[in-house]
C-alpha cells in the first residue's frame, strides 16, 4: 500500500462476484459517475416551467375569449343571424378555442411529466389542467388582459380579421345592415361620414325620428351600426354602437385616413368652426409623419397626397401652424 | 471464494454470500489486498481505486435508501445494491421476455449501469425497489424489441406452493395435478399480451402492491386495478381453452 493513488482496499467477496465485479469494472473502466443532482433538478424545472408557461398561455387565451364573448351582443343575435346555433357557429371565435385547447393539452403533458404526474388518471389531469385555466384566465380577464391582447393584436398583428377576431367580419357586411367603421367626419347632428373595414367612405344618415346615441359619434371613434344601404354610399343608420374588441384596428395606419379637403371644405362650410378646424390641421400634419410609410406600403397614393401636402403647407402657413 | 456457475451465482441471496465468505467469522471482515492482487484478481485498471465497505452486518441492516446514499459517497459500494437486487431482477426480467440466461444477463447489467447513473434522481418517497424495478421494466421495453425474445417456456420457474397460490389468486380450480397446472400457468402466461402478463407477473410473481406497480408502470392506481381485473379475465379465458384441448 505504498502508492495511494493505486491502493484497491476493497472487499474480497464482494470483487470475487463475477457479476458484480463486472458491473463495477466497467463503472471504474468507463468511468462512469452518477449524473448529478441538477440535472435532474434542471429536468423538473424545464417540465414545471413549460407546464406553467402553458398554464399561462393557455389562460391569456381564455381571457380574449371572454373579452370576445362580452361584447358579443347576444340581444342581437336575431339581426345578425336566423339562429342561435348559427349566431353561435358564426362568432365562435375558433382560434382562440383551439389554442386554449392546445395549451390545456401541454399543461395537461407536462403534469403528467413530472415526478408524480403519473399518478393521477387522466380525466384528474384533463380536468384540472381545464380548471386552472379558466381560473386563470378568468383573473386575468379581470385585470383586463383580454382587452389588452386584443388592443395589441388589433394594432399589429396580419390577418386579424381572419383569426384573432371573426367579429369584424360580420360587421363589415353593410348590405345585411351590419357597418363598422371609424368616424372621419361630422356633417351635422344627423349626418357623419364612416370609414369602413374596406376603407370605403360611407354618409351615414339618420331620417328617422329615433334620436342616435351622438356621444359616440366622434372623429377617429370606431363605431359599429345596424341599418340599412339606402344608395351606393349612404347608409340609412338605425342604431350605433361601441366597438369592443378589435377597436384598435381601426387604428391601423390605412384607417386613419387624412381629412380630405372636401372634408375641411365641407366643415368650414357647414359649422364655421374655427377652432375645430384647427385642430383637424393639427392633426393632419401630425398623420404627415405616417406619409413616407404609406407611399412605402402604397406608391400610388403618392400621386394623391403630393397635392395634399401643398395644400397643408398653405393652410399651415395661414393659420401660423 | 471459487468462481461459482451461473446457477449458482443467482442463488446466492446477499445474507448466504455473506455466510458464504471469509468475513462472517468476525474477526476482521475488511480484507486490504495488495495491488498486485486485486489487479490480478480484477480487471480493474491500474488507474481504479476502489473503496467498498465491509459486508457486515451493519451493511445488511441498512435500508436501501442508506445504501444508497453509501453509494453516492462511494461507488464500490454500489455493489450492496447488485447483491440486493441481481436475484430479483434478473427473475422479474427472464419472466417478463422469456430470454435466456446471456441475454438477460446483459439488460440486467444495463439495468445496474443506468441504475448507478441516475442514482441522483431516486426520489425518497418512492420505495427503492419500486424505482429499480422501473428502471428495469422500461430497459426491457427499450432493449426487448432488439433482442427479439425466443421463447425459452423455462422463465416462470415455480415451486409447488408458488403455483397453488396463483392458481387461487387467479381463480383457478385446485384440483388439477400440479405439474399440468404449473405447465398450463406458464402456457397461458405465454399466450397473454406482453402488458397483461406484465402486470400478472408484477402481481402475483413478485409479488408488488398496487401502489408499487403504479410506481413501477407509471401509471394510476385505478388503471392498474382495471388493467389487472382484464388481465385476470384474459387469463382465466385462456386458461379454460388450454384446459378443453387438454
Amino acid at each position: 500500500m505504498n502508492s495511494a493513488n493505486k491502493i484497491l482496499k476493497c472487499n474480497y467477496m464482494n470483487l470475487s462476484d463475477k457479476f458484480g465485479k463486472k458491473i463495477i469494472n466497467k463503472i471504474v473502466k468507463e468511468k462512469i459517475r452518477p449524473k448529478s443532482k441538477w440535472q435532474f433538478l434542471l429536468r423538473d424545472w424545464v417540465v414545471w416551467g413549460a407546464g406553467i408557461l402553458s398554464l399561462v398561455i393557455g389562460s391569456l387565451s381564455f381571457a380574449v375569449i371572454l373579452y370576445l364573448y362580452k361584447f358579443n351582443d347576444w340581444n342581437l343575435y336575431l339581426q345578425i343571424t336566423d339562429s342561435f346555433a348559427e349566431f353561435i357557429l358564426l362568432t365562435l371565435p375558433y382560434f382562440w378555442l383551439l389554442f386554449v385547447v392546445i395549451f390545456i393539452f401541454i399543461l395537461y403533458y407536462n403534469i403528467k411529466h413530472t415526478k408524480k404526474g403519473y399518478r393521477y388518471p387522466l380525466p384528474v389531469v384533463l380536468a384540472a389542467s381545464v380548471l386552472l385555466s379558466i381560473m386563470l384566465g378568468s383573473l386575468f380577464f379581470k385585470v383586463g388582459l383580454g382587452q389588452a391582447i386584443d388592443d395589441v393584436l388589433g394594432q399589429k398583428a396580419p390577418l386579424y380579421t381572419q383569426l384573432f377576431n371573426r367579429q369584424l367580419s360580420y360587421w363589415s357586411e353593410p348590405q345585411k345592415g351590419r357597418l363598422s367603421g371609424i368616424v372621419i367626419s361630422i356633417i351635422t347632428d344627423t349626418e357623419f361620414l364612416l370609414l369602413d373595414l374596406e376603407k370605403n367612405e360611407w354618409k351615414i344618415v339618420n331620417t328617422s325620428e329615433r334620436r342616435l346615441l351622438t356621444d359616440l359619434i366622434q372623429i377617429k371613434r370606431p363605431i359599429r351600426l345596424i341599418g340599412e344601404i339606402i344608395s351606393e354610399d349612404i347608409f340609412e343608420v338605425e342604431r350605433i354602437m361601441p366597438v369592443g374588441p378589435g377597436r384598435e384596428f381601426f387604428m391601423r395606419g390605412g384607417h386613419m385616413r387624412m381629412p380630405s379637403l372636401k372634408d375641411i371644405e365641407r366643415m368650414n362650410n357647414n359649422t364655421m368652426d374655427m377652432e375645430e378646424l384647427k385642430e383637424r390641421i393639427k392633426e393632419f400634419s401630425q398623420r404627415q409623419k405616417m406619409i413616407p410609410e404609406m407611399i412605402k406600403n402604397n406608391p400610388e397614393l403618392n400621386k394623391q397626397i403630393k397635392p395634399l401636402e401643398l395644400e397643408s403647407e398653405i393652410i399651415g402657413e395661414m393659420f401660423g401652424k | 471464494m471459487t468462481e461459482t456457475n451461473h446457477e449458482e451465482f443467482f442463488n446466492l441471496s446477499e445474507e448466504e454470500a455473506f455466510a458464504k465468505s471469509d468475513l462472517s467469522d468476525g474477526v476482521e471482515n475488511k480484507v486490504i489486498l495488495s495491488e498486485r492482487e486485486i489487479l490480478a484478481k480484477s480487471d480493474v485498471s491500474d488507474e481504479a481505486k476502489i473503496e467498498v465497505h465491509p459486508l457486515n452486518e451493519e451493511i445488511l441492516a441498512k435500508s436501501d435508501e442508506e445504501i444508497v446514499k453509501m453509494a453516492l459517497a462511494n461507488q464500490g459500494n454500489f455493489i450492496f445494491i447488485i447483491k440486493r437486487y441481481k436475484e430479483k431482477l434478473f427473475n422479474y426480467i427472464r419472466r417478463i421476455t422469456n430470454m435466456d440466461d446471456e441475454d438477460a444477463e446483459d439488460i440486467l447489467q444495463e439495468v445496474f449501469i443506468k441504475v448507478y447513473l441516475n442514482l441522483n434522481d431516486f426520489d425518497t418517497s418512492l420505495k427503492f425497489s419500486s424505482w429499480i424495478y422501473r428502471i428495469a421494466h422500461n430497459q426491457v421495453i427499450s432493449q426487448h424489441r432488439k433482442l427479439k425474445a425466443r421463447p425459452e417456456g423455462t422463465a416462470l420457474k415455480l415451486d409447488d406452493g408458488a403455483v397453488k397460490t396463483i392458481a387461487a389468486d387467479l381463480d383457478i380450480k385446485k384440483d388439477v395435478d400440479l405439474k399440468i397446472l404449473r405447465e398450463n400457468i406458464f402456457g397461458t402466461m405465454e399466450k397473454l399480451d406482453s402488458k397483461y402478463k406484465e402486470i400478472l407477473i408484477l402481481k402475483f410473481f413478485e409479488e408488488k402492491s398496487y401502489q408499487e406497480i403504479s410506481d413501477i408502470i407509471k401509471k394510476p392506481m385505478g388503471t392498474v386495478a382495471s388493467l389487472l381485473n382484464r388481465a385476470k379475465e384474459k387469463f382465466g379465458n385462456e386458461f379454460s381453452k388450454q384446459n378443453i384441448k387438454m
